[in-house]
């Protein structure tokens, strides 16, 4: 099951979002209104802070595969993107393989551009929080980070950049057993 | 927006037809606070009665007011959390953060006690 959705990147969108969400029949088993909530919202506004001057709409797509136990986000955008460079504090980004533009020209040329960085894998390193708690740069992924089994984010200004968030009920399980292993080995 | 009164050296903060703290009005919220604060010791209560959910702008909001009271001496604890913002609290990790009140008495009384 999809559900589909695009808004205008402002703030006073926000408003609509959750009219949204308040209608959307997702699974409870699979993901609590209110984890989805959180998710969407700081999707939505990451998206809209890192658009730039990007009139373009942003997208949310959420695909539910309530058999096996998947949920999957995807939000999109045409901004600037989302600025990778930046401190990222209490988590770290994985890449995850080049991605390149062709450009053919019959007869004449064919060349590959990277598109640089590319895709990457956020990951929570450390204690969630220290003392630099929730700074004005990247906390929307840090919450989201609490929540999904993976976040992704696609880099491709001005074209398409996406943010994908994923949530395996059975990848949830095992975290929450290899969690009471660690707290109960101290 | 955000309401203020004084109960003896303590500024109750109250919420009035907000019930979604987030990027809409955290930063106008985290300036009032600022200007609450403005470097001197304050004991402040956040009335979060009638906030149902809460984004990472409003935590950063509450957050900052937390560091920036205590920097100078003073607290920030919050009271009337909804079971959905508990929830959020606990989503966030920040239940050891946050000193949180059931009541606004209870909350401002607890200033008496330090």
């Amino acid at each position: 099951m999809f559900f589909i959705r695009s808004f205008c990147p402002s703030e006073q969108q926000l408003g609509g979002l959750h009219q949204w969400i308040d209608k959307l029949r997702v699974d409870e088993e699979l993901i609590s209104k209110l984890k989805l909530r959180l998710l969407l919202v700081e999707a939505f506004v990451n998206a809209y802070e890192s658009g730039g001057e990007s009139k373009e709409n942003i997208t949310i797509i959420i695909e539910q595969q309530i058999h096996e136990g998947h949920l999957n986000i995807m939000v999109t955008d045409n901004g600037r993107g989302f600025d990778i460079d930046g401190a990222f504090g209490n988590f770290e980004g994985h890449q995850l393989g080049k991605r390149f533009l062709i450009v053919a020209h019959p007869g004449v040329s064919l060349y590959a551009i990277p598109m640089s960085p590319n895709k990457l894998r956020f990951k929570l390193i450390g204690q969630p929080y220290d003392d630099q708690y929730l700074p004005e740069r990247n906390r929307g992924i840090l919450a989201m980070l609490n929540i999904a089994t993976t976040v992704e984010y696609q880099y491709c200004p001005f074209s398409n950049n996406y943010l994908k968030i994923s949530i395996s009920k059975e990848q949830e399980k095992q975290k929450a057993i290899e969690k009471s292993f660690q707290n109960f080995g101290g | 927006m955000i309401h203020t009164k004084k109960v003896n050296d303590v500024t109750v903060v109250t919420f009035d037809g907000i019930s979604h703290f987030d990027s809409r009005n955290a930063y106008r919220i985290k300036a009032e606070l600022k200007g609450m604060i403005n470097e001197r010791e304050s004991l402040i209560v956040m009335n979060l009665n009638g906030v149902d959910f809460i984004d990472s702008a409003g935590f950063g909001t509450i957050i900052s007011g937390l560091k920036s009271s205590k920097r100078y001496g003073g607290n920030l604890k919050l009271c009337n959390a909804s079971s959905n913002v508990m929830d959020l609290i606990d989503l966030m990790h920040l239940g050891s953060v946050l000193e949180i009140h059931t009541d606004e008495n209870k909350c401002v009384s607890s200033f008496s006690g330090n």
